[in-house]
C-alpha cells in the first residue's frame, strides 16, 4: 500500500513547520517571561523571601490584582483557554492512546501471523497521523492563550517546573520521530528482525507519549495539591517534590486508562463511518471487523475505569476534605448526575453493539433470549445510577412532598446504591461480552456443564456479595463504613471477571466454531451506536474535566496563589455544560475533517484526458 | 439436570464463603469488623 508522494512531502512539511512552530513558541514564552519575573521578584520581596529572590530561586506565589490579568476587548480570556485546553486534552488523549493498542494489535499480528491484524493496525494509526498535527498546533495555541492571560500564573509555575517543561520540548521531538519513524516506515520495516525493529520504535513512541503525559499531569494536579513549597508559598527548590504531588498518581492512572477506552471510541467511530460508506462486502466485512476491534478495546478499558475515578475522588478527598465534598456533596454534584447519564449511555451502547455483533454468528440463536434480560438489569443499574439524593423543588413541591427527600427514590441518591449498580452494570456487560464470545463456538471439553454452572455460580455468589455489602453496610451501619464497604464491592466485581475468563478460556480451548463468523452482516444501527460511544465520551471527559478544574475555585493553585482574574468564580453548571457541548463540536467537526483527510489519501482521481492528447 | 445442580450448588458455596473471607480480610485491613458494633 503506497502513500501517494504528494501527501508525504505534505505531511514532512506540515511536521517541520509544527517543530519550528513549538521552538518559536517556547523563545516567545520565555521572553515573555521576562517582565513577569521582575513582578514576581517585587511580589516575594513584598512577602519577605529575600533569601530566595538574592538566590533567584526560592520565589513566592505572585499575587496579581484584577488589573494585571491582560485583556483583549471582546475576548473572554477563561472561556478562550478553557477551550482551547480541552480541544488540545481531547486530541491528546486520542494520539497518546491509539499507539497503545496499535502496538499490541501489531504484536498480535506478528505472533499469529495473521496479515490482517497488521493492516488494522496500520489503518489506526494513520487515523491518528493527522490528528497528531492538529494537538501540536492546538497545544501551541494553549501555551500562548496561557502566556497571554495568565502571565503571572505561568512565570510562577514555569520556575518550578522549568526542567520539566525544557524536557517536554525535547521529548516532543523523540516523540514525533517515532511516531514518523513508526508509521512511514511501516511497510519498509515488515518481516523478520525489521518487525522487531519497527515494534521497538512503537514501544519507544508510547514511552515518550506516556512520559509527556505524566509530566503535563504534575504541572496541573501541582495546581490543585501543591507540594515542594515553604509555609509562605515559596518553592522550596525540590522540583521532584512538586511533581510527585499528592494528586499526580491518581491521575496518571485515570488517564492511561480513560485514553485507551477514548482512543477506542474515537477509531470505533472511525471504523463506523468507513463501514456506512463501503460500497463493496469486502469492505464492510473489514470495517465491521475493525469497529468490532475497537469497541472491545473500548469496553476493555471503560470496565475499570469507574474503579479509577473512585481512586481518584477518595484521593482528592483525602487530600482535601473541602475539595472533595465541593465534587461531589457541593455545587458540582449535579455534574455528577449529568456523568452518572453518559456513563450509563457508554455501557448501552457499548452492549447494544454486541448484541447487534451476536448477528454475524449463525450460532447466536442459542444466547439471544437471554439479552433481554441484560438490558433490564443494565437498564436498571443505570437508572440507579442516575438516581439524584435532592431535587431542585419549587417550596410547593417540597410541601407535597414531606421534604428534599422523595420517600422511596431518596435512598437510591447515596453512593453505596450507585457502588452497587455501577458493580452490576459492569458485570452484566461482561456477561455480555461472554455471550458474544460463545455465540459462533461449541465447547469440546467433557466439564462444560460443570464450567457453565461454576461460571453461574460464580457470578451469582458474587452478586449476592455486592448486594449484601451495598444494602448492610450502606444503609445500616456509619459513614466509615460505608466508604470501607465498596473495596471489598470492587475486588468482587474484579475477581469475577478474571476468573470468569480463566474459566472461559480453558472450557472453550479447542472449540468448534458453528459455522464462519459473517463479518459485514451486522445492521447500520449498530454504527450509530459506535458514533453515540465517541460523543458521550467526549462530552463526559469535557465535563469531568471541568469539574477537576473547577474544583481549585477561586485558587489557580489551592492555598497557595489566588485567582483574582474577573473570572474568579464557579459559573453555574449550564452556562459550564454549554461551554462543554460547544466544545465538543468543534472537536467533532476536527474529527470529521480528519476521517475525511484519511479517506481522500487513498482516493486517486484519474485526469480525463482531451481528444487532441489521447 | 443433576449434572447442573450439583456442581452449582458447591460452587456457590465455595464462592460464598470465598468472597465472605475476602470481605472480612478487607475490612480488617482497613481497621473494621465485617458486622458493624456501633
Amino acid at each position: 500500500m503506497g502513500i501517494p508522494q504528494a501527501t508525504r512531502k505534505g505531511h514532512r512539511a506540515a511536521a517541520l513547520v509544527l517543530l519550528v512552530l513549538i521552538f518559536a513558541l517556547f523563545g516567545a514564552g520565555l521572553s515573555w517571561l521576562q517582565p513577569t519575573l521582575a513582578f514576581a521578584q517585587e511580589t516575594a520581596q513584598e512577602a519577605g523571601d529575600v533569601q530566595g529572590v538574592a538566590e533567584g530561586v526560592y520565589l513566592a506565589a505572585p499575587q496579581p490584582t484584577e488589573t494585571d490579568y491582560p485583556q483583549i476587548a471582546g475576548v473572554n480570556s477563561r472561556v478562550v483557554v478553557w477551550l482551547v485546553a480541552q480541544l488540545h486534552l481531547w486530541f491528546a488523549a486520542f494520539i497518546l492512546a491509539v499507539p497503545i493498542f496499535v502496538l499490541i494489535i501489531e504484536g498480535v499480528g506478528m505472533a499469529t501471523g495473521d496479515e490482517r491484524y497488521d493492516k488494522m493496525a496500520y489503518e489506526f494509526i494513520k487515523v491518528s497521523i493527522t490528528a497528531y498535527s492538529l494537538t501540536a498546533i492546538l497545544g501551541g495555541l494553549l501555551i500562548i492563550t496561557l502566556f497571554v492571560f495568565y502571565p503571572h500564573l505561568m512565570q510562577f509555575l514555569s520556575n518550578i517546573f522549568k526542567e520539566s517543561m525544557f524536557y517536554y520540548a525535547l521529548l516532543f521531538f523523540v516523540e514525533s520521530a517515532c511516531l514518523y519513524v513508526y508509521y512511514y516506515g511501516w511497510h519498509w520495516l515488515q518481516g523478520g528482525f525489521r518487525k522487531w525493529v519497527h515494534l521497538t520504535v512503537g514501544l519507544l513512541l508510547n514511552a515518550a507519549g506516556t512520559t509527556l503525559m505524566f509530566l503535563a499531569n504534575a504541572w496541573i494536579t501541582f495546581m490543585m495539591s501543591p507540594a515542594g513549597l515553604d509555609a509562605s508559598g515559596g518553592f522550596s527548590g525540590d522540583a521532584w517534590a512538586a511533581m510527585h504531588n499528592f494528586l499526580w498518581n491518581p491521575i496518571n492512572l485515570h488517564r492511561v486508562i480513560a485514553n485507551v477506552a477514548y482512543g477506542g471510541s474515537i477509531v470505533g467511530a472511525y471504523a463506523a463511518y468507513k463501514f456506512l460508506s463501503a460500497s463493496s462486502a469486502q469492505d464492510k466485512a473489514h470495517y465491521d471487523w475493525m469497529g468490532y476491534t475497537a469497541n472491545l478495546i473500548a469496553i476493555s478499558a471503560l470496565l475499570p475505569l469507574p474503579f479509577a475515578g473512585y481512586y481518584l475522588a477518595a484521593e482528592i478527598y483525602a487530600y482535601s476534605q473541602q475539595m472533595g465534598i465541593t465534587l461531589m456533596g457541593g455545587i458540582f454534584a449535579w455534574l455528577f448526575i449529568i456523568q452518572a447519564v453518559l456513563i450509563g449511555t457508554l455501557f448501552l451502547s457499548a452492549n447494544y453493539y454486541l448484541w447487534c455483533g451476536m448477528g454475524r454468528s449463525e450460532g447466536a440463536v442459542r444466547y439471544n433470549k437471554y439479552v433481554k434480560y441484560l438490558a433490564i438489569v443494565i437498564i436498571g443499574a443505570f437508572l440507579v445510577w442516575f438516581t439524584p439524593h435532592t431535587l431542585v423543588l419549587t417550596n410547593q413541591e417540597l410541601k407535597a412532598l414531606g421534604g428534599p427527600y422523595h420517600k422511596y427514590l431518596g435512598p437510591l441518591g447515596i453512593m453505596p446504591a450507585k457502588n452497587t449498580a455501577v458493580n452490576i452494570m459492569i458485570l452484566f456487560t461482561t456477561l455480555s461480552f461472554i455471550l458474544y464470545r460463545r455465540a459462533n463456538k461449541v465447547a469440546v471439553v467433557p466439564w462444560v456443564k460443570a464450567g457453565n454452572a461454576a461460571q453461574v455460580a460464580l457470578f451469582s455468589a458474587g452478586i449476592v456479595n455486592i448486594l449484601i455489602l451495598g444494602i448492610y453496610h450502606g444503609y445500616f451501619t456509619n459513614t466509615v463504613y460505608k466508604v470501607a464497604a465498596s473495596i471489598p464491592q470492587v475486588a468482587t466485581t474484579l475477581i469475577i471477571i478474571v476468573a470468569s475468563t480463566i474459566i472461559d478460556r480453558f472450557m472453550y480451548r479447542g472449540a468448534r466454531d458453528v459455522a464462519p463468523l459473517r463479518w459485514g452482516r451486522i445492521p447500520d444501527r449498530a454504527q450509530y451506536a459506535l458514533f453515540l460511544l465517541a460523543v458521550a465520551f467526549t462530552w463526559l471527559m469535557g465535563l469531568m474535566g471541568y469539574i477537576r478544574s473547577g474544583i481549585r475555585q477561586h485558587w489557580h493553585i489551592v492555598g497557595v496563589m489566588r485567582d483574582n482574574s474577573p473570572d474568579a468564580y464557579t459559573p453555574t453548571l449550564g452556562y459550564a455544560a454549554n461551554v462543554v457541548s460547544v466544545g465538543t463540536i468543534l472537536f467533532m467537526a476536527m474529527v470529521i475533517f480528519v476521517f475525511w483527510l484519511s479517506h481522500v489519501s487513498t482516493v486517486k482521481t484519474v485526469p480525463v484526458l482531451r481528444e487532441s492528447e489521447a | 439436570m443433576k449434572d447442573y445442580i450439583l456442581p452449582f450448588l458447591v460452587a456457590f458455596l465455595v464462592c460464598s464463603a470465598a468472597f465472605l473471607a475476602l470481605d472480612a480480610a478487607i475490612m480488617n485491613a482497613q481497621g473494621l469488623s465485617l458486622i458493624f458494633s456501633g
